[in-house]
């Protein structure tokens, strides 16, 4: 059979009993989809009832299935401008393509499409050789990135969505992706009508982005009449501190070599409990070493602020007619349901087992190439021009991927 | 706590002062009425006052006239129709509203905040209170500084600390955007008395003598207007009409400028002209960009890959073909390919 026709009949198999979830407001949304083996989205479509929806994905099965942040008035019009727009969930993408994390090395590699120079690892934002954007990724479903993601989830909707914004755990859900990350959507009424300019300004907090570490108390010039910001302040403030003393507490020399001169680096690992004690007290001070210079608060809060931002798509949230994958859908590229839960669910999820739509007995596959991946507790791979025996979930991720031919189900 | 009357001629845009002049029951027709040319007086006062000294005071004798006039100004914009004459207007309305409500009373601006508004404001201590994230988000992304963006603020439970001068910022950007929409919706035709069509056209001219002294001011200079590139072209735009531009918007244009040659007293000029820039503050800021400040470190323009990230790149075939990097590349590749000589001094 071909990969076209296998994969039709596969999804087709799941769409015709599953239960497909839709999403509140049906009628106000716009629904897109990709088709095996046709250019491009079908989009500006509407449904009336999740019963529409769901005979529609059992009668054509998509590859993909998309649904739109925004509430329409005509959903249907093609003419953006025409349907109306009266608000939209605000929407967070987290995804392990951009967040760094070692063992992307090991599984995912990319090419530049213009001079073809390639590497493993996590794809730069332009080529380093010929400074073009248009770059292909390889990337693979891992446990440690999902895990990874999974803990960015957490600290946006705990730290960042409930208490800086104050939005309520039960407007929000959380969606696996079903490939290599979660969406969080927040329906509350507060986020469903807030402008573009004010989701851009949510997304620059969310990442960090145009932080002014003087405006939170990280002195550029002197020290003297700054009080620094307090572990247990909220927002930016303190969780620049914390992790700041986080940073200092854990360095070691070689570290602070890393980002200064040999004799400041000794100097601060000398001091180290001075330091902390001085951040510690209440209130804090900056502590007074001498032949310390000032800019090294600043210098350390800088290097942190990547690792307490959160890595969300910024076009993602700041985009206002977004489509996003349609929870209980399946990811055309890995075979995996887009599988939608709360967040007191997140914990436990295993992306893996609780998104596979084809079970676990195994079939036989010939794989082209795969490299070796850790999903679902188990490794596998690395394989090139092989037959082997899978589980089906895995065998339908690599069919799905492109990596495999089916060989005996 | 409520409003005076007199609180109401200060800020006749809040709920009261509206609920006050429905009880009046006043009519558009009545407006144009001889027997009540002094409103009218009043009201081409406040746009002249705009548009001359980019001011318009605010005069507690005759607190009713006062709050009708406010509330007619955009009525008679919206008949002559010119945006960049409403935009002057709303910003100088603005600025009054401001330099008021800084140094009045906390429950005032709360009171308006929450009942005019809707907005969600709570009292802290004297000069500082919480807006609600939302809120503030409505009108904060328009402004340049640092201070405004949300993520150098503290935020706590949907709540954003601001003093009263930023509370009163906001509330005055409300207004702003309230006069200006007001002054630009289409009005349905009516026909006005000759001695008003005469006052109208006097403005009119004030107002486009006004303008000429800007634009003639614009042509000068080196800059080849022709070899800008899309990015700078489009906030250049933006600038003239009047919009309101983030930090990163004016520093992108202002460095172009000043690279590509034009002084500092025109950069400054074109800022404070075209919209409701302080001129002090402008200048100060320009003449840091332009190294004459601070740091002395002389500002260069943003990659376009910096600008794509902050949404202000718009390429055109030329960017894309030349595979353009930098705006002042895109800009000296086409002065060059254009044949026109470019470098300080100019070719005028
Ligand atoms: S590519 Fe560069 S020069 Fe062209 S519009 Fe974008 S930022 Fe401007
Ligand atoms: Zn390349
Ligand atoms: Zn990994």
């Amino acid at each position: 059979m071909e990969r076209g026709d296998l994969i039709r009949k596969l999804f087709r198999g799941y769409y015709s009993s599953a239960s497909i979830e839709a999403p509140n407001d049906i009628g106000r949304r716009e629904f897109g989809f990709i088709f095996i083996g046709q250019e491009g989205m079908r989009r500006h479509m509407s449904f009336k009832s999740v019963e529409d929806l769901r005979s529609f994905m059992v009668r054509e099965t998509p590859l993909h299935a998309y649904f739109s942040s925004a509430y329409y008035d005509f959903p249907d019009v093609e003419d953006m401008d025409g349907k109306v727009w009266r608000g939209a969930d605000l929407v967070f993408d987290i995804d392990a393509d951009h967040i760094p994390t070692p063992c992307k090395s090991e599984h995912d590699s990319w090419r530049c499409i213009d001079c073809g120079y390639s590497s493993m690892g996590m794809a730069p934002e332009e080529c380093p050789k010929c400074s073009s954007r248009r770059i292909e990724v390889d990337s693979w479903l891992c446990d440690f990135c999902l895990d990874k993601a999974r803990d960015e989830v957490f600290r946006l909707v705990e730290e960042f969505l409930v208490s800086e914004f104050g939005f309520s755990i039960g407007s929000m859900l959380i969606v696996f992706s079903g490939h290599r990350g979660y969406h969080v959507h927040v329906r509350d009424k507060v986020a469903v009508e807030l402008s573009l300019e004010a989701r851009r300004e949510i997304t620059d907090y969310i990442r960090g982005v145009g932080l002014s570490l003087e405006l939170h108390g990280f002195p550029s010039k002197s020290v003297k009449g700054v009080i620094p910001p307090s572990l247990s302040d909220p927002g930016w403030r303190g969780r620049l501190i914390r992790a700041l003393y986080g940073f200092i507490s854990s360095a070691s020399l070689s570290d602070l070599t890393s980002m200064f001169n040999e004799r400041i680096a000794k100097l601060i690992y000398d001091n180290k409990d001075e330091i902390l004690c001085s951040l510690e007290s209440s209130p804090p001070r900056w502590p007074s070493i001498s032949g310390l210079p000032t800019y090294v608060w600043s210098r350390i809060a800088s290097r942190v602020v990547s690792e307490v931002a959160v890595h969300i798509d910024e076009r993602v949230t700041s985009d206002i007619k977004r489509l996003m994958r349609l929870p209980s859908s399946l990811h055309g590229k890995t075979g995996l349901i887009a599988k939608s839960m709360s967040i007191s669910a997140l914990n436990s999820f295993q992306p893996l087992f609780d998104a596979s739509a084809f079970g676990f007995d195994d079939c036989k596959v010939h794989v082209s190439h795969m490299p070796r991946i850790c999903i679902g507790g188990s490794f596998y791979g690395p394989y090139r021009n092989v037959d082997v025996k899978l589980p089906k979930t895995i065998a339908v991720y690599l069919i799905c991927r492109g990596s495999a031919n089916l060989l005996s189900w | 706590m409520y409003l005076s009357r007199e609180d109401l001629a200060k800020y006749p845009f809040c709920r009261e002062a509206k609920e006050y002049i429905s009880s009046l029951g006043f009519t558009i027709d009545e407006v144009f009425n001889p027997d009540f040319s002094i409103i009218l007086d009043r009201v081409f006062e406040r746009i002249e006052g705009a548009v001359r000294i980019g001011r318009v005071e605010t005069r507690l004798i005759d607190l009713d006239l006062e709050i009708l006039s406010f509330n007619i100004a955009p009525i008679i914009l919206s008949i002559i129709g010119d945006n960049a004459l409403s935009m002057r207007y709303a910003v100088a309305e603005a600025k009054r509203v401001y330099e008021e409500l800084r140094v009045d009373d906390d429950y005032k601006l709360q009171l308006i905040s929450v009942n005019s508004f809707n907005w969600r404001v709570r009292f802290l201590r004297p000069g500082a209170f919480q807006i609600f994230f939302a809120d503030f988000l409505q009108f904060s992304p328009a402004f340049e500084a640092f201070n405004w963006k949300l993520v150098n603020r503290s935020v706590i439970g949907g709540w954003v600390y601001v003093s009263r001068g930023e509370l009163a910022r906001l509330i005055s950007e409300r207004v702003k955007n309230e006069i200006f929409s007001k002054s630009s919706q289409p009005m349905p035709s009516i026909t006005l008395p000759s001695n008003v069509m005469d006052r109208i056209e006097g403005l009119r001219k004030i107002f486009s003598s006004y303008r000429r002294v800007v634009e003639s001011e614009e042509v000068k200079g080196p800059m080849i207007e022709s070899a800008m590139p899309p990015c700078i072209r489009s906030l250049m735009n933006g600038l003239l009409k009047g919009e309101s531009m983030p930090h990163m918007a004016r520093f992108t244009l202002a460095t172009f400028l000043l690279n590509a040659g034009r002084s500092v007293d025109d950069v400054v000029k074109l800022f404070t002209a075209s919209a409701d820039y302080d001129e002090k503050m402008t200048r100060y800021q320009v003449e840091h960009i332009a190294g004459l400040r601070g740091s002395r470190t002389k500002y260069s323009t943003p990659k376009c890959s910096t600008l794509k990230t902050f949404g202000l790149c718009f390429p055109d075939d030329f960017c894309v073909l030349k595979k353009v990097k930098h705006p002042m590349t895109y800009y000296k590749l086409k002065v060059k390919s254009s044949g026109g000589g470019v470098g300080k001094g100019g070719s005028n």
